[in-house]
């Protein structure tokens, strides 16, 4: 029908009808949601829970904020040391750097590089621990990205696009197929330090979709991870059980006569829900129940590689207990970002990750977790051949490496490559919404079909691109 | 004259402004205002033809605006949206209506407000005599045959909690504030690599990409926000030493719950309420009295209207 105020002035108002699905009944409903109010009609298609039969259930990214070299661990480049000191060759196409250096000369990576596994993968002499799963990791040598600064290259790792406001990769798993387990979030975020990402919590944020598909920031207080978890100080349990009686008593006084609204009983079921986390929050975090030895896989027996170890081994807690997507941050605050003293720097964050990382994956491979498990390693962009201020390197966005292991990924192969000097990705290229389409289609999701109403147009997790690459599964 | 060509394009023609051609895309008269020297007059013309009396399309999104926040659902549900791929208005002779009046008196909004307000579909009751029999027919209510219970906003509820405490500060206008502030929520400034964490976990929106509306989901972190959280409990305790005076348990009661719930108690909400001051200890007093205050704020009677 158009309107006839509408009409007269000749503006046309069509409208057409949009499919309502009854949501309400799903599980994709985020972190420990019970019920919607305020969306519009059809402004959410649920999407089927199965697009394709999944290969991995949940994902753990290992995120190296701030940029790590491609040149100093898995892409190995020997022209890189010959040609140290001299400039870029004319051949090249001339980059644009972050920082603006021009003409600066190649900086040599002093490394041991040696081939591990069956398959024989390249890997530096800074990653000991991280080699010896050579024949687990598919490392993709040929990332792409569009953002040059760390605000618009988190933005685009995180949610596709270099500008803000946009859902992020793990918020759209969290729509699409919800969780196993209501007592956690489905979506996990971790930081190595209590420092500030770049661009903050929007890495991890819902944009324009509804906030409980954001990512849950868990506190580095062990014991609470969950903010507003325990019970408020001087408060006794059974004066809070009292509390609660009393509380839902009210709430179902008022719920009479008002049966029809089902945000009511959603609400008496949230504070059930609630009570319920406050004992089984503490106890996913309770590192105390592993033995001294996965302790020591981990490396939280030695002082540099403790912290991360603990976010590892709390990832794989979480993910036994069906939490969908985890992001653990290397380097929170942007330490990965060497624009100089790359030699000091790098080899430190390395032996920090390398560990715990390694021990990860072989703690998941033990407890046949890895098969469903998709973990990912890398950063916002990699860092240019050519050096700056003498001996760091710049941003390069042009040409980066990542790897996946298990969920379903196989292992001991490349994808891709860069040119001879690491700069640009040539073969295979890979843009970053081909990243996360792969990532969604490990996980059973197609990134054309997974959709979100937004201001009358369907949004997708990749926009308009990306395109699932399928050598990760061998093909 | 100021020619308009596309940026980046050093050979391009150039172009003459004129209006969106999906609304008739006629050109756009320019005339440089006398008095804004630096302007070319361009936003001025779209302005006017935004607001131009004979413009209805104007009207119809802000009268639906306005519904859309009484009534927690728009005529048009989509609000930003009254393109094609837009729902339809379930009321479509109302919207018009409610469009003409609105422009009739002048793009005022209070007469708007008061209308809606003074009307008696806003004023029915969520419950109804024949919701059976309703139900079957429109489960979802999209045509108002009883009222819709609302959950206030995030901004709401802080507001709502510090106007009972009496700490809310009215002022208006100037700088933004940071969290420790008594203003009203609007007045916060918008870190959008921080946002403020009640209104956030409350579904306030990021602030970075337009909401058409709010979505109020139930979640447990709410519920653990306004049972273990520092806000809720500090204003549980303002609302009980404002009401210090009152000594009389059902008095305290009864004073309680007109101000939380805009209404009078229930008997068995009365004597629920009593035996939950009068248990325990009599140096716990104080404390129940707190934790009373604390329970109301948590409860639907205060957080949903209807």
């Amino acid at each position: 029908m158009t309107s006839s105020l509408c009409k007269q002035a000749g503006i046309p108002h069509h409208e057409q009808l949009n499919s309502r699905r009854d949501f309400l009944a799903r599980a994709g409903m985020g972190f420990g949601a019970l019920a919607y109010g305020g969306l519009a009609q059809g402004s959410m298609i649920a999407p089927p829970t199965a697009q394709h039969a999944a290969r991995a259930k949940s994902v753990i990214f290992l995120f190296m904020e701030g940029g790590p070299s491609q040149l100093d661990t898995f892409d190995y480049k020997p022209l890189l040391n010959k040609m140290a000191g001299k400039p870029l060759p004319e051949s090249f196409k001339e980059p644009i750097t972050a920082m603006g250096e021009k003409g600066s000369p190649i900086l040599a990576a002093p490394r041991t590089w040696k081939r591990h596994g069956e398959s024989g993968l390249w890997v530096s002499e800074l990653l000991p621990h991280t080699a010896q799963h050579a024949d687990e990791l598919a490392v993709i040598h040929s990332l792409w990205g569009n953002g040059i600064n760390h605000a618009g290259g988190m933005m685009q790792m995180h949610t596709c696009t270099p500008l803000a406001g946009r859902p992020s990769l793990g918020a759209w798993v969290t729509y699409g197929l919800g969780s196993e387990n209501e007592n956690l979030p489905a979506y996990v975020v971790m930081k190595d330090a209590n420092k500030p990402l770049a661009s903050g919590a929007r890495n991890y944020g819902s944009g324009f979709m509804p906030a409980t598909y954001q990512g849950t920031l868990f506190q580095n207080k062990t014991g609470e991870p969950l903010l507003n978890l325990a019970i408020r100080e001087g408060e006794s349990s059974a004066r809070q059980q009292e509390k609660l009686g009393l509380l839902q008593q009210f709430n179902r006084e008022h719920q009479q006569g008002r049966t029809q609204q089902s945000e009511l009983d959603a609400r008496i079921r949230s504070y059930e829900l609630a009570f319920k986390m406050q004992a089984s929050a503490p106890e996913a975090v309770a590192l105390e129940e592993e033995t001294a030895e996965t302790l020591a896989l981990y490396g939280i027996d030695q002082k540099e590689t403790e912290t991360y170890g603990k976010q590892c081994l709390l990832a794989r807690r979480l993910v036994e207990r069906g939490v969908r997507y985890i992001q653990l941050y290397h380097g929170a605050g942007s330490r990965w970002d060497s624009h100089s003293k790359i030699e000091q720097n790098h080899p430190k964050l390395c032996r920090e990750m390398d560990r715990p990382v390694a021990g990860l994956l072989t703690d998941l491979k033990q407890r046949g977790l890895l098969d469903d498990t998709l973990v990912i390693w890398g950063g916002e962009f990699g860092r240019t051949p050519m050096s700056e201020q003498g001996n760091g390197r710049d941003h390069n966005p042009t040409g980066f490496t990542m790897w996946m292991a298990g969920g379903g990924v196989k292992g001991g192969q490349t994808i891709g490559a860069t040119d001879e000097l690491g700069l640009y990705a040539v073969e295979d290229k890979m843009h970053v919404s081909d990243f996360h389409a792969s990532i969604l289609h490990l996980l059973g999701l197609n990134n054309m079909e997974l959709t979100f109403q937004y201001q009358g147009r369907p949004e997708r997790p990749t926009i308009n691109e990306g395109r699932f690459n399928k050598k990760l599964i061998g093909g | 004259m100021i020619e308009t060509t596309i940026p980046g394009k050093t050979n391009s023609d150039t172009f003459e402004p004129a209006f969106l051609q999906v609304l008739g895309g006629e050109a756009a008269a320019i005339v440089k205002p006398a008095k804004a020297t630096e302007s070319t007059g361009r936003r001025t013309a779209l302005a006017e033809w935004i607001a131009r009396a004979d413009n209805p399309l104007t009207a119809r999104v802000m009268v639906n605006r306005i519904w859309q926040y009484h009534f927690g659902q728009g005529i048009v549900s989509s609000s930003n949206d009254f393109g094609s791929l837009g729902t339809k208005p379930t009321h479509p002779e109302l919207l018009d209506w409610l469009a003409a009046q609105f422009i009739e008196n002048g793009f005022h909004l209070k007469p708007l407000h008061r209308m809606i307000l003074l009307s008696s579909t806003y004023q029915q009751s969520p419950m109804h005599p024949q919701s059976a029999e309703y139900e079957l027919v429109d489960a979802e209510n999209n045509y108002l045959w009883r009222s819709r219970i609302r959950r206030l906003s995030a901004e709401e509820i802080r507001d709502s909690m510090l106007y009972l405490t009496g700490e809310l500060d009215l002022k208006l206008g100037g700088e933004g504030i940071k969290d420790d502030h008594n203003r009203r929520s609007l007045y916060f400034r918008v870190m959008r690599n921080s946002p403020v964490s009640f209104l956030h976990t409350m579904g306030a929106p990021e602030g970075i990409k337009s909401a058409p509306t709010r979505y109020i989901a139930t979640t447990a972190p709410q519920a653990l926000l306004m049972m273990n959280g520092e806000f809720t409990y500090q204003r549980a305790q303002k609302l009980s030493e404002s009401l210090q005076e009152v000594s009389d348990p059902a008095a305290f009661v009864t004073q309680l719950f007109l101000s939380t719930t805009g209404q009078p108690q229930t008997e068995s909400q009365l004597e629920e309420g009593l035996t939950f001051l009068n248990s325990g200890l009599e140096a716990e007093l104080n404390s129940r009295r707190i934790d009373f205050c604390h329970v109301l704020l948590n409860s639907n009677l205060f957080l949903y209207v209807d």
